[in-house]
């Protein structure tokens, strides 16, 4: 049995892990990076093959640019690319377990990149598990990635930055977008933080194009509204808004109708947190940045030594921090491994390192403009499913509450709520939200379901191919023990 | 949650140990206060496979075992409780020439003690079995072999033990034990961590794989270790097998619960230590686990896995039960420490009530008490 050894892993390709890669790469480290899907560039930069381009494409010449500037960054020898390959398990620092599908087999190294970006933020509401509601990544991965353009009338809806983001690039291939609604009702935040938002730099650039297209589409744009419910027999037909009062709660009395055959939900992105809980990475809580978020240090090094977390997946910042911490993280990851910096590679880190002091404030300025104080628990109806893998309602917790079983524990026992094939990614946070004060001591934090491997589920034969030595066998439960 | 002044019995540990003495002793109308650190049922009870199987079980254990796993399906009956029992029978498998000696011996020893189980050939084990893979030479089969979903059976204890009045309190580490002057309602002051004390004529240990830590407090040296066993969860799937499967080497357990998922365990160890807190999975000793599992069962091999876990599984060095007196005071109890803890813990609890309820039953089962252990 031979655990092949690396320099650095890195996990996820996206814009944090090529450019991690890349970085890595020229410092002269042996690199493997992984990520499980089948072509390169993440959430962002991912495009789809051109045979299955079904509606205009959407990457702009300079993204395209910078797409071709990455992947020949993580050309050379030094670069083991792997798609298709799962990371399910990360042990002893720092071995991973891989799997394509196929087998699956280890990987050890001495220092560690995660960069396995975000997933949208969903919170339930009536109807959000019928066909044609999506999240906005998903609607960019249709648009973007496959080419497929969602069916019209769409209603865009939520929170953030991304909703425009995604509103604007279903307008630029064409789908008729009914209406966008956003929650944050602050626009003159815009001017209050304009000192922040003056670094966004090409973001800004971004942000006034985007606005742009939505404005000369003359697209209904609500805001201060949300979506109380979407309605549809077999899929979506028809969806409800009202608006936010004061107190984040939704004035039901005044909502109204929209027709819709898909409805894009954007509530922010929260980070993908399997492998730095696996690992146990220290967390912090930051509302604003999708919840939990990974703490780390000016290298972008975690709290546990040798193990760098970059972009998304370790806090909500966009494609050009998430570059920017990627290259961070590379380059850091390369001197952990014991590779020094040359002086030019020390100048880029520099200026790496401003250009993130710079985007962060961008970063917290943008925030701020779409900050709420919306209260999306209050849509919930005893009907709203809040598992759909285990099809669990939001009456049925609260059945058991009644029954006296309100920690996150006891219902997911009493519900398997989270115990489904998503492993809990999409209701854990859910449940986490509404035991938050519930409990003997409402102060404290209720205790969790752990997180263990496989990090994403893994198929069981895949296990079943790598050279492993024999087996010390476990003792005959069943017998006096032996002593030694 | 307030926590009593006084109770007749307080029992340390909320897991099938402590709650299997907390129901008898409450439907008889005496006080009781379960204290745990954490959660109920957060430890072993809530980490453990639910296997109740009779065959897999040491001859020392096998007049109890049947009784336990009767009482786990009475608990509808007894207590008004639902908690995932099913008894499909098991199959024990045996896949090298050496294993099937050694099963022919244990089947041999089992019948002698009128456990009704029988030796199956290559050929009536895959009749039974048609789902088993070509390297099973043999099987033993045991109809009483059973199973209860842990999931299920932790809250509906836990409400049963309360719907008797008993109180089942999570949060209260117990710190400290102090012995009164001899008034029997003050004999203990058992104080919890967080500042609280209760009063009590008896205690029980329970506490699992910290059952050492209690009985250090009230002064009597437990010699016990503690494993880490993994345990590994799949996704649902249409029925595949139908046995709770075993095999003789105590490498593995399987079964299909009627969700559709199957439970996959067998004694391997995970790393990790009651001090340092961590119970993590060992990853090559979890493949060995899928391996012989999936050697056994060739289909599971299309299954994802969703989850594995590992759990503290306390256990004393002869790997027996240990139940009765603790020390040298009639007041202190403990249950706890057995192979197989789950499934005998029922009938244990049951026995060890009415060791304390009525004094002319304390010479019950005096081969699983502590004494053994004394110096
Ligand atoms: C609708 C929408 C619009 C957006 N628009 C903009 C925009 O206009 N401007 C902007 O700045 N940002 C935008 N973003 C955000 C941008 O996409 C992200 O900031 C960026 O992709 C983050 O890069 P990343 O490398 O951190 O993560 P990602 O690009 O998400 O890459 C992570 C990769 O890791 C892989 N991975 C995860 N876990 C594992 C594992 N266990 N094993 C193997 N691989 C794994 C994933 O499959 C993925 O390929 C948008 C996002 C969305 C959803
Ligand atoms: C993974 C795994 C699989 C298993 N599979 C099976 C199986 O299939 N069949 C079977 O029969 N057995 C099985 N077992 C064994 C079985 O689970 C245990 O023997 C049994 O659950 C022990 O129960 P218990 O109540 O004694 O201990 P526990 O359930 O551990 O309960 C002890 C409780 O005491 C509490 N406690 C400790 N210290 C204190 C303190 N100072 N103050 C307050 N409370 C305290 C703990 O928090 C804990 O909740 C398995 C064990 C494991 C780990």
């Amino acid at each position: 049995m031979t655990i092949e050894e690396v320099d650095v892993t890195i996990i996820g390709a996206g814009a944090a892990g090529l450019s991690a890669a890349g970085e890595a790469a020229r410092m002269g480290a042996r690199v493997v990076l992984v990520d499980d899907n089948q072509h390169p560039g993440g959430q962002y930069f991912r495009q789809p093959s051109p045979q299955n381009y079904k509606c205009k494409s959407l990457v702009s010449e300079k993204d395209r640019h910078r797409f071709v500037q990455l992947l020949k960054g993580i050309d050379t020898p030094l670069v083991r690319y792997c798609p298709g390959t799962t990371v399910w398990d990360i042990h002893d620092q720092f071995t991973i377990g891989l799997a394509d599908g196929e087998r699956s087999r280890r990987i050890r190294s001495a220092a560690i990149v995660i960069s396995a970006g975000a997933r949208d933020h969903v919170y339930p509401f009536p109807g959000w598990t019928l066909p044609g509601v999506i999240t906005a990544g998903g609607s960019q991965n249709l648009i973007k990635g496959m080419g497929i353009a969602p069916a019209a009338p769409v209603v865009v809806a939520g929170n953030g930055p991304l909703l425009l983001v995604a509103a604007a690039n279903l307008v630029s291939v064409g789908v008729e977008v009914a209406a966008v609604v956003e929650a944050s009702n602050r626009p003159w935040n815009i001017v209050r933080h304009a000192a922040k938002l003056i670094h966004g730099g090409s973001n800004l650039g971004l942000a006034i194009k985007y606005l742009k297209i939505l404005y000369k589409s003359k697209i209904p744009f609500l805001r201060g509204y949300g979506v109380i419910a979407a309605y549809g027999s077999e899929c979506l037909s028809a969806v409800d808004v009202a608006p936010i009062i004061r107190n984040g709660k939704f004035e039901r009395s005044q909502a109204r109708r929209i027709t819709a055959k898909t409805m894009v939900t954007g509530m922010g992105l929260t980070p993908s947190l399997e492998l730095p809980r696996l690992l146990g990475l220290k967390e912090t809580s930051m509302p604003l940045r999708g919840g939990p978020n990974i703490i780390t240090n000016e290298k972008m090094m975690s709290s546990v030594f040798g193990v760098f977390v970059a972009g998304d997946g370790s806090s909500i910042g966009g494609v050009e921090l998430s570059l920017v911490e990627g290259r961070i993280a590379g380059i850091n990851a390369a001197i952990h491994a014991g590779i020094g910096a040359s002086e030019s590679m020390q100048l880029s880190l520099t200026r790496d390192l401003s250009a993130h002091r710079r985007l962060c404030k961008f970063r917290s300025g943008l925030e701020r403009v779409f900050m709420n104080n919306v209260d999306w628990y209050d849509l919930l109806t005893p009907e709203t499913i809040i598992c759909r893998c285990e099809d669990v309602t939001w009456g049925k917790l609260h059945k058991c509450k009644e029954k006296g079983l309100i920690t996150p524990l006891q219902l997911k026992a009493a519900t398997r709520i989270g115990m489904g094939r998503c492993q809990g990614r999409n209701c854990l946070g859910t449940l986490a939200a509404l035991t938050s004060h519930e409990g003997d001591d409402p102060t404290k934090e209720q205790e969790m379901p752990r997180t263990r491997p496989p990090a994403r589920p893994i198929l069981l034969s895949e296990l079943l191919h790598e050279q492993l030595p024999p087996p010390e066998l476990p003792d005959d439960p069943h017998l006096p023990r032996q002593q030694d | 949650m307030d926590l009593p002044k006084v109770a007749d019995i307080v029992i340390i540990g909320a897991g099938i140990s402590g709650l299997s003495v907390a129901l008898p002793i409450a439907k008889a109308g005496l006080s009781v206060a379960v204290l745990d650190k954490n959660e109920p049922w957060s430890d072993a009870s809530g980490a453990n496979a639910g296997t109740l199987s009779i065959q897999v079980k040491r001859a020392e254990v096998l007049s109890l075992i049947y009784e336990s796993i009767e009482r786990w399906k009475r608990m509808p009956e007894d207590y008004g409780i639902e908690v995932g029992f099913g008894q499909p029978g098991g199959i024990r498998v045996a896949t090298t020439e050496a294993e099937y000696n050694q099963l022919e011996k244990s089947v041999e020893v089992q019948k002698n003690k009128g456990i009704d189980v029988r030796m199956l050939n290559r050929e009536a084990v895959r009749q039974l079995g048609p789902w088993l893979g070509p390297n099973v030479m043999a099987g033993s089969l045991c109809l009483y072999d059973s199973y209860s979903n842990p999931l299920v059976a932790g809250n509906a204890m836990v409400a049963g033990a309360r719907k008797l009045g008993g109180v089942i309190a999570g949060g209260n580490r117990v710190s400290e034990i102090r012995r009164n002057a001899m008034s029997d309602i003050d004999r203990f002051s058992i104080k919890t961590v967080s500042g609280d004390t209760i009063h009590a004529s008896h205690v029980v240990n329970a506490a699992g794989a910290w059952a050492g830590e209690i009985s250090s407090m009230l002064g009597v040296k437990l010699p016990m270790e503690v494993d880490v066993n993994m345990l590994t969860v799949t996704e649902p799937s249409p029925p595949i097998f139908n046995r709770v499967v075993t095999h003789v080497g105590g490498i593995l357990s399987l079964k299909q619960l009627p969700n559709g998922t199957c439970l996959i365990g067998g004694g391997w160890q995970g790393r990790g230590s009651v001090s340092s807190g961590t119970k993590n999975i060992d990853y090559e000793r979890f493949l060995h686990n899928m391996r012989v599992a999936a050697d056994v069962i060739p289909k599971i091999r299309d299954l994802h896995i969703l989850r594995t876990w590992a759990g503290f599984e306390a256990v004393a060095p002869d790997a027996l039960p240990i139940m009765g007196q603790l020390g040298e005071d009639d007041h202190v109890w403990t249950l706890g420490c057995a192979r197989g803890g789950y499934s005998l813990a029922p009938a244990l609890g049951a026995r060890l009530a009415e060791m304390i309820l009525n004094p002319s039953k304390r010479d019950t089962l005096l081969q699983f008490s502590p004494q053994r252990f004394a110096p």
